[in-house]
């Protein structure tokens, strides 16, 4: 009798130790999650407030691309004032489709592009897209792991136990990323 | 891929955990075979007493402590130090770059490590990789890297590097260096006493010594087999885990491709730190060779075999790879002149005086200050003679003309800004420009510009610009390089002087004109001290060129 109770005892203390340690992960890709789109928060805020020098500086050589420039005053602001994940992730790649078109109308001019401050600018700007894309990437990294705990026996006790909710995906609607990938070597 | 990064967290505590057990038996085992052999020496016969076993475990141990903490302190910047790292620049536009791509992979890692940038100043292709127990940690790589490889290759080379950060590679392969450090400096030391014609020691004493350093060569090489054997596996594990952070495995596979087929010696002293670089450090081919010995005698698995494991995640055919990168052209953009200016708008000046102007054959004039100022022929360094008087002077010596040439330049719109330096020649104020990338106070007038020793280095490996035709026709013109040889062997060195009235505008000490190297007859003047260099029009270009030209020599013949 006594030993049918120790084995309780150690069983019980092996659940409890298995539910702790299962909370615990799960907390903490919760705390990973949240740095994760903070960072990708000041990744976003960081392009926002370089767009503004930018067009400024290639304004007096692209008189007469008034369309694209406004275009992308236009997609800015769309952007900071997005508040819910969907509209941000849609204002985010509306504005990166313009930016690109900007670039590539900026290819037309030599000036624009012996420019300094210009190309430190684009510099800036391209390390900022890698820095989105790299936080993104991580985002989700993480919420696929938190999904997966939810989803999967046994993990999936815990998380409704404790009440921990599938995450949402930063997902990136750009038709032009569901194509097939090209190789390309420059 | 089986690597998310909290495997890895565990996996590194795991694998430091083993290799701490290791080494620890290692050094302990070294220690008390020492401590058996100068007991042995001292008279002491038989096999180990208890007592005596448990002193020489204390003085093992306390050893080790000591030498941990002595090791481990300001790591980073003693392995920076050795391999000549230096922290990234930020005016010049390749390291903003650089430090650009080591905070986007930081990123890409979680944000978990701050890793600082930094660049060793050397014409090879490497890269490493440094961390402490402190949580510091540092990327550093090449000039060379930075020159020939474009932003996705640099990118992939970094992951590469985040990721020997992030699994503890880093941290282990730094812990080796520095515990073991105290063996290699005693095995040094005591194998230098041999080494002198005659043997200073004799009897027991010379067969101590030779006990002491067989002990330490025996635990070295254990060390060194152990060591080489981690490093193998990591690499590969390293590009793995590269690719899962920039996902881009055709980057890291161009990278190593252009890497191997470069020059990628750091130095002496990089040679002992192999380990830590993403390729062998060593003079000769890549070791390509597969099986136990070449896992146990090389640092680094074959190139060819990393690259092919890549080339597998990106779907592309190793013979399709090599064949794009063989006809792969760099491109060259249109050149943009470094002497470029523009006239700037005229604003009229009150002057009554009247000035005469020499144009080599005849003196011109007499000009109004506002004439003078729009000829396109009136240079600082022009001789003028003002109207009435005998005596001419250099423009430049007149403050009045001075002033107007120096509103006449100042103005200059494709400037970045005009800087607190003026012209040695024009005593014109300079501006701010960027030739491939770095950063030099140009003079608008005459063309000439300051640049720092290092920068000359950067600017030499790189290829943003073609040459104009004048730069060619200069460089058909240079003397001899045997010819400038022969007179280095004659004299002892070749020919330089001091100029009497030119000062360093940085440190003030005294200029010396002088040839850049034996190699390229280029004249440079340049200061005695801080190595600041004051190129003359197109001199920056023409050194250029002749790297180049040296370069594409040595390419065509490799055998010599």
């Amino acid at each position: 009798m006594a030993i049918m109770g120790f084995v309780l005892l150690l069983v019980l203390v092996a659940l409890l130790l298995w539910f702790v340690g299962d909370y615990n992960r799960l907390v903490r890709i919760r705390q990973e999650l949240k740095s994760a789109w903070s960072q990708i928060d000041v990744q976003l805020k960081r392009r926002h407030d370089l767009i503004p020098n930018l067009v400024e500086s290639v304004k007096g050589y692209m008189a007469h691309e008034q369309k694209t420039l406004e275009n992308v005053i236009k997609a800015r602001s769309q952007a900071v004032n997005a508040s819910d994940l969907k509209d941000k992730a849609q204002a985010e790649n509306f504005l990166t489709q313009t930016l690109r078109s900007l670039f590539a109308v900026a290819e037309r001019y030599p000036d624009l592009k012996a420019n300094q401050n210009v190309i430190a600018l684009q510099e800036e700007l391209t390390s900022t897209e890698n820095r989105i894309s790299f936080a993104r990437q991580f985002y989700n990294d993480q919420a696929m792991r938190l999904n997966t705990m939810v989803e999967t026996v046994p993990t999936n006790i815990v998380a409704n136990m404790t009440g921990f909710a599938k995450a949402e995906f930063f997902q990136i609607e750009d038709p032009g990323h569901r194509e097939a990938p090209q190789v390309k070597f420059n | 891929m089986p690597f998310t990064h909290v495997e890895i967290e565990e996996r590194k505590t795991r694998t430091i955990a083993w290799l701490f057990f290791v080494l620890m038996a290692i050094y302990v085992l070294s220690i008390i075979v020492l401590v058996w052999g100068i007991r042995f020496w001292l008279g002491f016969s038989g096999s180990l007493e208890g007592s005596h076993f448990i002193g020489a475990l204390g003085v093992a141990l306390l050893l080790a402590l000591f030498h941990w903490a002595g090791s481990t302190h300001r790591l980073v910047d003693r392995v920076l130090a050795t391999v000549l790292a230096q922290p990234a620049d930020i005016e010049d536009t390749y390291h903003k770059r650089f430090r650009n791509i080591v905070e986007e992979v930081a990123i890409a890692t979680g944000g978990r490590y701050r890793i600082e940038p930094h660049v060793i100043s050397t014409t090879a292709l490497n890269a490493c990789a440094v961390a402490d127990f402190n949580g510091r940690a540092a990327i550093a790589v090449t000039e060379g890297l930075l020159a020939r490889l474009n932003r996705a290759q640099l990118e992939a080379v970094v992951g590469h590097e985040a990721a020997h950060i992030a699994s503890g590679d880093s941290l282990g392969s730094s812990i080796f260096c520095g515990l073991f450090a105290l063996h290699e400096e005693g095995l040094k030391r005591l194998s230098g006493l041999f080494s002198e014609r005659h043997w200073r020691l004799r009897g027991r004493g010379a067969g101590l010594v030779l006990f002491v350093i067989v002990v330490l060569w025996v635990t070295n090489k254990v060390k060194r087999f152990c060591e080489l054997f981690l490093s193998r596996q990591r690499e590969y594990r390293a590009d793995a885990v590269a690719v899962r952070l920039t996902r881009n495995p055709l980057g890291l596979a161009e990278a190593l491709h252009v890497i191997s087929n470069h020059w990628r010696g750091v130095g002496e002293q990089g040679e002992s730190l192999s380990t830590i670089f993403i390729m062998d450090t060593g003079a000769e081919p890549l070791s390509e060779q597969t099986g136990l010995t070449s896992d146990l005698f090389s640092t680094h698995p074959p190139a060819l075999q990393r690259i092919a494991a890549l080339l597998g995640m990106a779907h592309i055919a190793p013979e399709q790879f090599s064949k794009e990168m063989d006809a792969k052209q760099r491109i060259q953009k249109p050149k943009q002149l470094l002497d470029e200016t523009s006239q700037p708008a005229i604003q009229p000046i009150e002057d009554a005086r009247r000035w005469f102007l020499w144009n080599r054959e005849s003196w011109l004039g007499p000009f109004g200050l506002e004439q003078l100022r729009s000829r396109k022929d009136w240079l600082p360094e022009n001789w003028v003679r003002q109207e009435g008087k005998d005596d001419a002077i250099p423009a430049h010596q007149d403050p009045h003309l001075l002033q107007l040439l120096r509103s006449r330049y100042g103005a200059d719109a494709s400037a970045e800004a005009t800087t607190a330096r003026e012209c040695p020649n024009c005593r014109v104020s300079l501006s701010r420009r960027f030739y491939e990338g770095v950063p030099l106070d140009q003079c608008p007038a005459c063309g000439g510009c300051y640049i720092k020793t290092d920068q000359i280095k950067r600017v030499l490996l790189r290829e943003e610009y073609a040459f104009p035709e004048e730069v060619k026709r200069l460089a058909a013109a240079m003397p001899m390089v045997r010819q400038a040889k022969q007179i280095a062997r004659r004299y002892g060195t070749l020919p330089y002087n001091q100029l009497k009235n030119r000062q360093c505008p940085s440190c003030k000490s005294a200029v010396v004109r002088k040839f850049y190297t034996e190699e390229y007859l280029v004249e440079v003047e340049q200061c005695w001290m801080c190595g600041l260099a004051w190129l003359d029009r197109l001199e920056l270009e023409l050194l250029q060129y002749l790297y180049e030209q040296r370069a594409a020599e040595r390419k065509e013949a490799p055998n010599l």
